[in-house]
């Protein structure tokens, strides 16, 4: 009993030991520049402190977070600057062109875009987009670049560290905050009701797969008794009676709609799925 | 031709008995051994004198000594040669066995020696039990592997001539594609066969108290080492009589040429995305049967108030069987499962946060 016990446990440990390097793999890279400042609204100094704040909150949010400004967008919108910038670099947290958030400072327009891909635009909702955008232009009309960017940074962050329900239309309630002031137990115990479902689901899903019966079967077949293995052809007929022709329309190719609790997304450039939402200041 | 078949060891006179392991007749005492067609050659055949290889019934009287022994709780009847002994029934596993002299008739003409003798046998059913993590462990107790029992099962072996007509549409559909729209083309062609196949030997269980199910799934046997059958191979084994007569069964055996010869027309009909309006008119004929004995270790217990068989092919150790469930295990493991799980999500969730 003790002994199929322990083997049971190796086995399960094992499993899920798998599991959780597999989530530790995804590729991030920390050592990629977060920080485009193009039209040269930042000093060196600060453009340290930001990339070293982007890598840092990206670590904690999973998501890649970027920022760029701009004085010409060559004619593009600043959505269209922003997705294609997105494309053109190697960002996404989980993957090339994945999870991450975007945000432009257009200076030509006097505009902010935050462009959102895969993930985050789950997790940023319109309503959401709309508060980040209005905190950070609030400090752009001042002149203020540095504060902005770290408003974008901190308020994205935070945001993703939780789903938009609809009851929390306002995006506002930032009920659970997990930041670095949450100690050790409050980490452990965080989201218990979901770590009790999946243990409760594994347990179930393990039980019913070891319950199940390996019943034996037939491993003879048609041939096994057969002279040689070998049967005779006798007679053989493909006599051809006629062709059927029946016309077809193609269904036209219909629009998806964005995640149904986030954020609304569209397809940008090469097809890849993008939201955001941006503001003047 | 004496009345009792005594295959004595020629060195020192004691009853000599098969060994599955070496398939040879061997002298408990004196480790002396041959193989039985090397002994009849040698010391002559105790049985008769008569080599011909039609061997139907006409070797009248010479019957030897056998025991038949009457399960007073299941009605088994199992067939023994005089030196072997058997205190518990393979069928019902009650020790309720009556020895009694065989009258008429037991003349299987072909068999297939035990590969697999009772060591290797419980080895294996061992290593089965073990397999499962929910399998009950009163199954490893010694009384329950007392019970497990080699019987030599009646089987009749068919050869069977089996033809089959078949007639059919056949449909190749393709797709052709335009801008807008596209075509879907069948093409339609009238599909006719007729094969025909000489099956060899197929294997059906003569005995009432087998399922034919099991006894099916415990196939294939190994032919190669179907041997003409001489006494001294049921030496420490039991054996049944036949239940059925061979004409009885033929619309089992019916049953299963005419499957597997469709299933042969089947893998004539190449080229065709579907065969519909199909009809088949399959026929089959036996054209000659044999009566044989093969090798099963069977093992008949009650767990939980339901009946379980173990089954397994004496020759290739294949298994047949259900596998009991016990409760208390499977809520062992989820706990298990449950406690291991949480720890890691709760683990991994500091991790990633």
């Amino acid at each position: 009993m003790v002994k199929t016990i322990r083997r049971i446990t190796a086995r399960i440990t094992a499993l899920l030991v798998m599991a959780l390097f597999f989530c530790m793999m995804c590729g991030f890279d920390s050592a990629g520049q977060k920080v485009y400042d193009d039209a040269g609204l930042l000093t060196s100094d600060q453009i340290t402190r930001l990339e070293a704040l982007c890598v840092n909150k990206a670590e904690a949010s999973q998501i890649d977070l970027i920022i760029v400004t701009t004085n010409s967008t060559k004619g593009k919108s600043s959505m269209r600057y922003a997705e294609d910038f997105y494309m053109a670099h190697d960002f996404g947290y989980d993957k090339l062109h994945g999870d991450g958030a975007l945000m432009l400072i257009n200076m030509e327009e006097r505009e902010v875009w935050i462009s959102t891909s895969g993930n985050a635009i789950r997790y940023l909702s319109d309503t959401r987009i709309d508060n980040i955008v209005t905190a950070v232009t609030s400090k752009l009309s001042s002149g203020n670049y540095y504060d902005g960017c770290v408003a974008f940074i901190n308020k994205t962050s935070d945001y993703m560290t939780y789903l938009p329900s609809s009851s929390d239309a306002g995006g506002n309630g930032m009920t659970t905050t997990v930041g670095e002031a949450a100690s050790l137990s409050e980490k452990l115990l965080y989201a218990m009701p979901v770590k009790l479902g999946i243990a409760a689901a594994v347990a179930v899903l393990v039980v019913c797969i070891l319950r199940m019966k390996n019943k034996s079967r037939m491993t003879v077949d048609s041939t096994s008794y057969m002279h040689d293995n070998q049967y005779d052809v006798n007679r053989r007929v493909d006599t051809y009676l006629r062709t059927s022709r029946v016309r077809h329309e193609k269904p036209k190719p219909s629009e998806s709609s964005g995640g149904s609790s986030g954020g609304s997304s569209h397809s940008g450039s090469g097809g890849h799925t993008f939201g955001g939402g941006g503001g003047k200041f | 031709m004496s009345k009792t078949i005594t295959y004595k060891c020629p060195g020192c006179g004691t009853v000599m008995v098969f060994d599955p392991d070496t398939q040879m007749l061997t002298c408990p005492s004196c480790q002396e051994s041959c193989t039985v067609n090397e002994y009849l050659a040698k010391y002559g055949n105790p049985q008769a004198g008569n080599h011909d290889d039609s061997g139907s019934s006409d070797e009248s009287g010479e019957q030897p000594e056998m025991k038949i022994y009457h399960c007073t709780s299941c009605g088994a009847e199992l067939v023994s040669d005089e030196y072997t002994s058997a205190t518990i029934c393979g069928f019902c596993g009650n020790p309720t066995l009556v020895a009694d002299r065989l009258e008429g008739e037991f003349k299987p003409k072909l068999i297939i020696p035990f590969k697999l003798d009772k060591d290797k046998a419980v080895e294996k059913f061992r290593a089965w039990t073990r397999k499962g993590l929910l399998t009950p462990g009163a199954l490893r107790s010694d009384s329950m592997i007392d019970k497990l029992t080699g019987i030599y099962v009646p089987f009749w072996c068919y050869d069977v001539h089996s033809t089959d007509s078949m007639h059919g549409t056949g449909l190749i559909v393709s797709r052709e594609d335009h801008a807008d729209y596209y075509y879907t083309v069948t093409q339609y062609y009238d599909v006719a066969r007729e094969v025909s196949a000489r099956f060899e030997k197929i294997p059906a269980d003569a005995s009432e108290k087998m399922n034919d199910d099991d006894m099916d799934k415990l196939e294939p046997f190994d032919y190669s080492e179907l041997r003409k059958f001489e006494m001294p191979y049921l030496s420490g084994y039991l054996s049944e009589r036949y239940n059925y007569t061979a004409e009885e069964m033929f619309d089992r055996i019916y049953k299963r040429t005419n499957r597997y010869i469709k299933e042969a027309a089947d893998k004539t009909l190449t080229g065709y995305s579907s065969v519909t309006s199909r009809t088949d008119t399959p026929n089959s004929r036996v054209t000659a049967r044999y009566y044989a004995l093969l090798p099963v270790w069977m093992l008949n217990y009650r767990y939980n108030g339901k009946d379980y068989t173990f089954l397994m092919n004496g020759q290739t150790g294949k298994i047949v069987a259900d596998r009991p469930i016990s409760t208390g295990r499977s809520v062992a493991a989820f706990i298990i499962t449950f406690v291991i799980t949480l720890i890691i999500a709760m683990i991994g969730g500091v991790v990633l946060w």
